[in-house]
């Protein structure tokens, strides 16, 4: 039988991947910048590559650990070090659309961990702090079980990555 | 209140009641196996624990392939190696691990890498590594408290790098878990109390916890209301053969319901604390429990609320307004504590653990690396964990 893929799946893997794009760059900018991220990805060994992908084709992101900052990769290769797979469209939708927070993702077992799962801790938090600068108080507070109050750095730092930081990643 | 989606797995098969050993030939058969490997401990071969299992095994048709009975109380990568090096010499087929977390463990450890055909263990950390169908395995814990017969994890030490490898797939369930009070007769009073509080929280976190739903909270409640009504006849009598089975059917119950809803802040902090100062599980679950549900009583405090039903029973629930419910749970596990303490010394605070008050720092920020923070209803920075270690230590 001749299997189609619905129009609403379609248009909401388009949305997913643009989500990926933003919120790769979103984090390859903060982690040069952000003395949380820098603190957390301390600790990942140099080279790490970390991706998170739909099943079964995808979108997908990668980043990869390079000179103390993560570095968006694109699809990425297919070899990495941990690898977190949202079942199926309608659970990264979820996720990737705000309408439910990372963590609660995991609670709610939207996507499997592959690899090492302290680092995969490091990242919700990283993926945490990144949805707090994007979106406004009144979502974000859904999001995360607590929102942390922004410094004035913090809130500069939210501005920049957002005019300057996801257009050209630095 | 429904979650609005949620998992829940449980398909090992439990075999309870007294003799209930001398089924091991009946279920292995039903696996298709005949030469098991038994790995197990001195504490089982010296309570004469071993001899019911071997005496089982003995009346049938079943060969047992070989015997370790030194596992250490820390499994390690290299008795994980010679274990498997043993049981492919010997041509075994199946594992019948006897005794408390360790052995299981190990011989899930040990099944990974004889599926896997591979000693280097470290290819399969993490969640869901493993591809294959394991070797069939059944448990017979001879504690009332990990739940390791029910769960998909199993830890392995590497003391060469001084790490601790976790292992989780739904692979690493056993297949049969074999409850039988002879098994447990013979368990110190201390270590009673301790593994029956570590099982306690593991119902009463998996009932708070986020990833809590209705068959896990059906579990949780069953196993509270049991240890609540036999641990302290367990710890005075611990001859008692239907306290003691009570308690182990318990114990797996609170198994199967952390092992499909989590658990939270009052394992990541018994995990850093033994991680860092050696403070055995059960006495640390015991030490934190209270405090984990009072620093989740703002965001859970309807779910501790309910919780005075299986804790308290239904006239002391009936008659305690909704309000006040939630101090109430906490009040009765405060008042389990000072009892179990009164009965067999089971230590209260850190302090009488033997934990330096120096080490609370570094204790905070190993607590910050623990997965089963995830499900705690409030968050937790390290900032938190120290003033619970603080609030905790005397
Ligand atoms: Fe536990």
């Amino acid at each position: 039988m001749k299997k189609t893929i619905s129009l609403e799946k379609k248009i909401k893997k388009i949305f997913v991947k643009i989500v990926m794009f933003v919120l790769g760059k979103a984090i390859q900018s903060a982690s040069r910048w952000d003395s949380i991220i820098r603190h957390e990805t301390a600790r990942w060994p140099d080279g790490f590559i970390v991706a998170l992908e739909v099943l079964p084709w995808g979108p997908r992101m990668s980043l990869k650990k390079q000179d103390g900052c993560l570095k968006y990769l694109g699809a990425g290769p297919g070899d990495v070090n941990l690898l977190i797979s949202f079942k199926n469209i309608e659970c990264a939708f979820l996720v990737f659309s705000g309408l439910m927070g990372s963590e609660q993702g995991f609670i709610e077992h939207r996507m499997t961990v592959k690899g090492d799962l302290a680092v995969s801790l490091s990242l919700i938090r990283i993926i945490n702090l990144i949805e707090v600068y994007l979106y406004p108080g009144i979502i974000s507070r859904r999001l995360v079980k607590k929102v942390p109050g922004l410094s004035m750095k913090q809130h500069a730092l939210r501005l920049y990555i957002m005019l300057i930081g996801i257009p050209t990643g630095i | 209140m429904l979650p609005s989606y949620y998992e829940f797995i449980n398909p090992v098969k439990i075999v309870s009641g007294n003799k209930a050993v001398d089924n091991i030939p009946y279920e292995l058969n039903q696996l298709g196996v005949k030469r098991p490997m038994i790995v197990t401990d001195q504490g089982v071969v010296m309570a004469g624990l071993l001899k019911v299992v071997e005496n089982a095994i003995a009346d049938s048709e079943l060969a047992i392939g070989a015997v370790y009975d030194t596992t250490p109380p820390d499994s390690s990568l290299e008795v994980v190696k010679e274990i498997a090096g043993i049981y492919r010499s010997n041509r075994c087929d199946s594992f019948i691990a006897i005794g408390g977390g360790s052995s299981m463990d190990t011989a899930k450890g040990v099944n990974i890498a004889i599926t896997e055909n591979s000693d280097d263990l470290s290819r399969f950390i993490g969640a869901e590594m493993l591809k294959n169908r394991l070797q069939p395995f059944v448990a017979i814990p001879t504690t009332a408290g990990t739940g390791s017969e029910v769960t998909s994890v199993a830890v392995i030490s590497d003391t060469e790098n001084n790490v601790k490898m976790p292992f989780t797939s739904h692979y690493l369930l056993p297949n049969v878990a074999i409850l039988d009070p002879r098994m447990t007769l013979t368990l110190p009073p201390k270590l009673t109390a301790a593994t029956a509080m570590d099982a306690m929280t593991h119902a009463i976190e998996s009932f708070i916890n986020l990833q809590k739903n209705p068959m896990s909270d059906a579990y949780a409640t069953a196993a509270i209301k049991i240890i609540r009504e036999n641990v302290v006849n367990a710890v005075k009598n611990g001859k008692d053969a239907d306290t003691r089975l009570a308690l182990a059917n318990a114990a797996t119950m609170a198994g199967i319901a952390f092992s499909n809803s989590m658990v939270g802040l009052v394992h990541s902090l018994g995990h850093a604390t033994g991680g860092i100062c050696h403070v055995p599980h059960g006495i640390a679950m015991s030490i934190f429990l209270p405090f984990g549900m009072e620093y989740n009583l703002e965001k859970a405090r309807g779910v501790i609320g309910e919780l005075l039903l299986p804790l308290g029973g239904s006239e002391l629930f009936a008659c305690t307004p909704k309000t006040s419910r939630a101090e109430a749970a906490i009040k009765i596990v405060r008042k389990l504590q000072t009892d179990l303490y009164s009965f067999c010394g089971l230590p209260m605070t850190l302090k009488d653990a033997g934990v330096p008050r120096n080490k609370l720092e570094q204790i905070a920020q190993a607590v910050m690396d623990d997965g089963a923070l995830t499900f705690n209803p409030e968050a937790v920075n390290q900032a938190d964990a120290l003033r619970v270690l603080k609030m905790a230590y005397e």
